[in-house]
């Protein structure tokens, strides 16, 4: 059955939240706009860019799959560096 | 030691002085505050100068002193910060055209540690927009401008914490305030000649900074000396609650007792030749005799074959598309300089969940290798940069077409590193060498990269301080 949230665990639950929470109040910033703009199309000389860059990022993505990771390797995140045994 | 003169020391030793009031904060504030509109300005180095916050905070360090309250070695400094800072009363705009007006209703929790030990903020100091989150390729990719670099201002002071660097050089702050992903204390302390710290990850909390990859972003000092940057970080290490990354484990305490002559030292040499400027391998080979000189146990260490650049390049790409997903969205990542940041985000959405969780499994794969590196090494020695202060006008993607192991490992594994400048070039350019360590030694370090400039007088030097701009 589902359970309503209240306000008290509302607030306990975003005093906990992620790290984003961790800025401190903005005051006065720029407002984005209400509703996105529309994206101008790009040139073909930007379209020959994007591609580049994310066949790039493609490429460099494959080389990691291609690396021998152990499995269950744990990934390292929530990351906390390794503290070195003595 | 007049105001001006102090502005060219360390704060060490600057320090002894203000406690025995012989130099006033206020006068070291307005001297700071005058070169930084001057000379600051000139290199394109201030974002915003924090004036009235500035002299309020050296009057109210001077009554404190008069009255016998002295807190500690950083009371009365000025000092700058790199604009993803926040600060109350003051913008915040990460060096980006669009947040160029934005405010914080508080301080960062390091400019309130810094407060609170009576260091006087002048400024915002420039940056590289978004701290190079969305990408760049020039030198001109801040709200700024590019910042110079004061040893020559036709070249670039390196990125993203560029005006911490210049500014440091230039000595227009007693010490500043940088941050690094990958690179940006360490290039910009090399470049300009400068000791910066990038701290263990998580050492320094970064609640108020601004977020570029949550599981990589580090915030720690640029200053005149090792020393220094230790007197810095000793006032804004420590966990927070507004920062769930910040370590509860406090720094190893005996760096600053042991004898760093008892040290192992690896040196990492990269292929020196294509890439590598030689004058950067012939400073580089004299700051590892010098150093072996002093009793310093040296040997050559070797990094495991992993592939440590594309490990970070996929971490950060995908971070930071999420981290500034309100800009993408909003459209408004049209208005950065950086022509290829408007399609940075569409180009991140191609890496799959799977490719990202894959690469911090990698990731995992490179802090056991560097675990296991520490257990033969105490610190691992390396030229910060393999190149000098590349030209303003330079693509980066030609200068900077390099690996990076130590870099992109050091940084994803969370490392701590110190670069110390270690010779300059003969056409008067800085050169560096970095001192990594495992997480949580940088003590060690810094004893290292003290007890190096004990004896040599790098560091010392400072470049010309004229306000001329670039020809």
């Amino acid at each position: 059955m589902p359970r309503r949230i209240t306000r008290r665990a509302a607030a306990r639950l975003l005093a906990a939240g992620p790290a984003a929470f961790a800025l401190p109040d903005l005051v006065r910033a720029e407002p984005p706009p209400a509703k996105a703009t529309p994206r101008p199309a790009l040139s073909a000389a930007e379209r020959r860019q994007l591609e580049k860059s994310v066949s790039q990022l493609k490429s460099t993505a494959e080389k990691l799959r291609k690396v021998a990771v152990p499995m269950g390797t744990e990934p390292a995140f929530v990351f906390r560096p390794m503290i070195p045994k003595k | 030691m007049t105001p001006q003169e102090a502005l060219d020391a360390t704060v060490a030793e600057v320090a002894p002085l203000v406690r025995s009031r012989q130099l006033s904060p206020v006068a070291l504030a307005e001297a700071s505050l005058e070169r930084l509109d001057t000379v600051g300005r000139s290199l394109n180095a201030v974002a915003t100068l924090t004036r009235d916050r500035g002299l309020e905070e050296a009057r109210a360090a001077e009554r404190e002193i008069v009255a016998g309250r002295y807190r500690g070695p950083l009371h009365g400094i000025p000092y700058g910060a790199k604009d993803l800072l926040a600060t109350r009363g003051f913008p915040t705009g990460w060096g980006a055209r669009p947040m160029r007006a934005q405010m914080f209703g508080e301080d960062a929790t390091v400019i309130s540690r810094l407060r609170v030990a009576g260091a006087v903020l002048v400024a915002k100091l420039a940056m590289i927009e978004l701290a190079g989150g969305l990408g760049y390729n020039t030198a001109a990719a801040s709200s700024s401008g590019a910042t110079s670099d004061p040893w020559d201002r036709s070249r670039w002071s390196c990125g993203s914490s560029s005006g911490s660097g210049s500014a440091t050089a230039a000595a227009l702050v007693g010490f500043s305030i940088g941050s690094e992903t990958w690179g940006s204390i360490l290039c910009p302390s090399a470049f300009n000649g400068v000791s910066g710290l990038r701290p263990t990850f998580g050492l320094v909390p970064r609640s108020g900074a601004m977020a570029l990859s949550w599981t990589m972003d580090k915030i720690g000092p640029m200053a005149r000396s090792a020393e220094d940057c230790g007197l810095v970080i000793d006032v804004i290490a420590g966990a927070d609650p507004g920062d769930p990354s910040s370590l509860l484990e406090k720094l190893d305490d005996t760096g600053w007792r042991d004898r760093p002559r008892s040290y192992r030292v690896g040196v990492v040499r990269p292929a020196f030749g294509k890439i590598y400027d030689r004058e950067v391998e012939t400073a580089f080979e004299e700051a590892v005799r010098a150093i072996s000189g002093h009793g310093v146990s040296v040997s050559d260490a070797k990094l495991p074959d992993l592939p440590y650049d594309e490990t970070a390049i996929i971490v950060i790409t995908v971070e930071a598309a999420a981290a500034f997903e309100p800009l993408i969205t909003s459209g408004r990542v049209r208005e950065l300089i950086e022509p290829a940041a408007k399609w940075a985000g569409d180009v991140a959405k191609t890496v799959s969940g799977v490719d990202y969780v894959r690469a911090m499994q990698v990731r995992r794969l490179i802090q056991q290798a560097f675990d296991e590196t520490f257990r033969k090494y105490d610190l691992l020695i390396s030229p910060t940069m393999p190149i000098v202060a590349a030209k303003l006008a330079d693509k980066l993607e030609t200068s900077f077409a390099y690996s990076d192991p130590l870099g992109s490992g050091g940084n994803l594994a969370g490392l701590p590193a110190l670069s110390v400048p270690c010779g300059f070039s003969k056409a008067g350019l800085p050169i560096a060498m970095q001192i990594v360590g495992a997480p949580l030694s940088d003590r060690k370090a810094l004893s290292l990269g003290r007890l190096y400039q004990e004896n040599t007088e790098w560091h010392r030097r400072r470049p010309p301080i004229t306000a001329a701009k670039p020809a």
